[in-house]
């Protein structure tokens, strides 16, 4: 039976927005009622575009912000709520790495201090002890153990990442959160990105969150995934069932506008853009550009609804 | 012939105190009337270095054409003078790029940028150059073109700002629009919506197109031929389709299989060993992919292959290309 390593239950983040210095405030639905469980050793794939509210989960998880309901347990215990000591374990065994790593990273230290870093703030090893295994991760990440003296500007964009991944996996954490990863690679780059964290997947039996919104990556690596839309989970299910019967519409507009190099010729045009999560409209979050609308989708509330086989829509159109 | 542009034998050199190199050495790439040509390379390629040395505007002073030709409807501009080259940047060959802030100054309305521009270049009236903007900002796609022209960039989303570059860019017709990695910063439901509407202005308008892009996918969508940039160089030219269905440069096909498939899942990625250098940089002649080839052989590094053709308009520059379709 598969372990569950997080679990998200029911878990809003509202940001209070304040248009102007008397204007009223409103509240921006970052993220709205989401409930997901991670297993042990998959990586599971969160699909969206820019303001669906994947980054502000992650954060979340990384307890970067305090949610506003709802509660994250990671390997049985509430990330929130208990003693600074389990918050402390928490930390160090969930970590992310960034899209750009270049900007994660202190210019000014040298990529030793830099995967060193989490050692010395969370273990109490020697300086000599922390040379020696920040020289095992840059081996781990495919790097030579000289590069520890260099600046991290003088490294390839794919040398970077590399860089960032060691960083994160420094304290052996059982979650790694990747956002993007490799969006700002070369294609040749980005390969070898992706060949590495399955690498280390298997060696190290990580848990990975994959953040991106890139389908055919997502397709590549991930064994389940969810697909959001401003602030809630519209769609979820394993991989291969999202991909070859995508039933809600935003999921099938996602994967016809993924130019693919064996894909369809056609164009497809889809008119509209996604919504401010500012006080979000009754009703299907969707319904404004909805091929499918119908006047149910506007009038009512849609929840997610649980079908076969581990999977959810929120669509009531959807069967 | 309705060739539109064509651009041969083009040397840019980059010489800084620290280092001098050679990052453009480019046989030869043409553009048809009404054609869509995709420029393709991984980051230092020289596919943007191309698009500005058409235009001769160069991101650094380092950069300096030192030899070539680029015919744009039979003049070289290489050799124009600089108020002839002032009538074409803007009318005859426009210009969008990753990042529309780039092209719009954050502290004028929209609409004051494109009466300037549309006054500039046609002569027009402040009444008829109005009704102009709005026309153009309504071909591509914008509601209520008065309103975004009252709005500042930073006002719009990053897909009506691109929008927006597009509508400045077409406004005066010209005959060639470089897009330089137009859709790299949005989003994919976005990114749809103006691949659309470049290939509108191209059916619709007759305008060829520059594209320049290292994604593949939109390439195959998009693009009537293809040229594979590396390291400064074309190694493989020809109607997408061909290239796609039968790539017979190394690195092409190594390219080709490195992306993740939508439609097909494959338990790892093949690489392309090694990183790109400059063929100077790695100290030689030949050919700067041999470093990284598996067909490469002594030939490859004493040598450099020149672009040539192997079927009709199917050009290669490599000794020993694939000769069996993938």
């Amino acid at each position: 039976m598969t372990e569950v390593l997080v679990e998200i239950d029911n878990l809003s983040k509202y940001f209070t927005v304040r248009s102007g210095w008397f204007g009223a405030s409103k509240t921006l639905h970052a993220v709205d009622n989401v409930s997901l469980s991670l297993h042990k050793g998959e990586c599971f794939g969160l699909v969206g575009e820019s303001g669906c509210g994947k980054s502000t989960l992650s954060r979340t998880l990384l307890q970067l912000y305090a949610p506003t309901s709802g509660t994250v347990r990671i390997a049985g215990s509430d990330i929130s709520s208990v003693t600074r000591r389990v918050r402390r374990r928490n930390t160090r065994n969930v970590q992310m790495v960034f899209q750009d790593s270049y900007w994660s990273m202190n210019p000014k230290l040298r990529v030793g201090d830099v995967v060193g870093e989490p050692l010395r703030t969370h273990t109490k090893l020697s300086a000599a002890e922390r040379n020696r295994k920040v020289a095992i991760l840059l081996e781990q990440v495919g790097l030579p153990a000289d590069f520890a003296r260099r600046f991290p500007s003088q490294l390839s964009g794919g040398q970077r990442q590399r860089i960032g991944i060691a960083r994160a996996i420094a304290l052996q954490p059982e979650l790694l959160i990747l956002d993007e990863p490799t969006s700002a690679l070369d294609m040749s780059v980005q390969a070898q990105i992706l060949n590495l964290l399955k690498d280390l997947q298997e060696e190290q039996q990580l848990t990975y969150l994959f953040v991106s919104h890139d389908l055919s990556v997502v397709r590549h690596m991930c064994t389940r995934m969810a697909v959001m839309y401003l602030g809630q989970i519209v769609e979820t299910g394993t991989t291969e069932q999202i991909f070859a019967h995508p039933l809600h519409p935003y999921t099938r507009m996602l994967m016809q506008a993924v130019p693919d190099i064996e894909g369809n010729a056609e164009l497809t045009f889809y008119d509209g853009e996604m919504p401010k999560a500012i006080d979000p409209p009754v009703g299907c979050r969707f319904a404004s550009r909805c091929p499918h609308v119908t006047e149910k989708c506007t009038q009512e509330n849609q929840s997610l609804r649980e079908l076969d086989g581990d999977r959810s829509v929120r669509c009531h159109l959807a069967m | 012939m309705n060739e539109l542009l064509r651009v041969e034998q083009l040397r840019v050199r980059i010489e800084t105190r620290e280092r001098q190199v050679t990052a453009l050495d480019l046989d030869h790439i043409s553009l048809q009337k009404g054609e869509m040509l995709a420029l393709v390379g991984e980051t230092g390629s020289g596919k943007s270095l191309t698009a500005s040395s058409i235009l001769q505007l160069f991101p650094t002073a380092a950069a300096r054409i030192t030899g070539g030709r680029v015919l744009f409807n039979g003049t070289n501009l290489l050799e124009a003078s600089p108020s002839v080259m002032n009538g074409i940047r803007g009318k005859e060959i426009s210009m969008i790029f990753q990042d529309p802030m780039s092209s719009l100054n954050p502290v004028f309305r929209i609409g004051k940028v494109m009466l300037e521009i549309i006054r500039r270049y046609t002569g027009a009236g402040k009444k008829q150059a109005k009704q102009l903007a709005e026309e153009s900002l309504k071909f591509v796609g914008l509601p209520d073109p008065s309103g975004i022209m009252r709005r500042y960039p930073h006002e719009l989303s990053g897909g009506q700002r691109q929008r927006v570059a597009i509508a400045m860019a077409m406004v005066c017709k010209p005959k060639l629009l470089i897009a330089d990695e137009p859709t790299t910063a949005l989003d994919v439901t976005i990114q749809s919506q103006i691949l659309y509407l470049i290939n509108k202005l191209k059916e619709e308008e007759g305008m060829s197109v520059l594209f320049i892009t290292h994604n593949l996918g939109i390439v195959s969508q998009m693009a009537d031929r293809i040229a594979v940039m590396y390291a400064g160089s074309i190694v493989e030219t020809g109607r997408t389709d061909e290239v796609f269905r039968f790539p017979r440069h190394p690195y092409t096909r190594l390219l080709l299989d490195a992306i993740p498939r939508l439609r097909e899942r494959r338990d790892r990625l093949p690489v392309i060993a090694g990183t790109a250098v400059l063929k100077e940089a790695a100290g030689g002649q030949g050919c700067s992919f041999a470093g990284r080839c598996p067909r490469a052989t002594k030939r490859c590094t004493a040598e450099k292959p020149q672009l040539r053709a192997v079927v009709s308009s199917h050009e290669i520059a490599c000794f020993h290309p694939w000769e069996e379709e993938r």
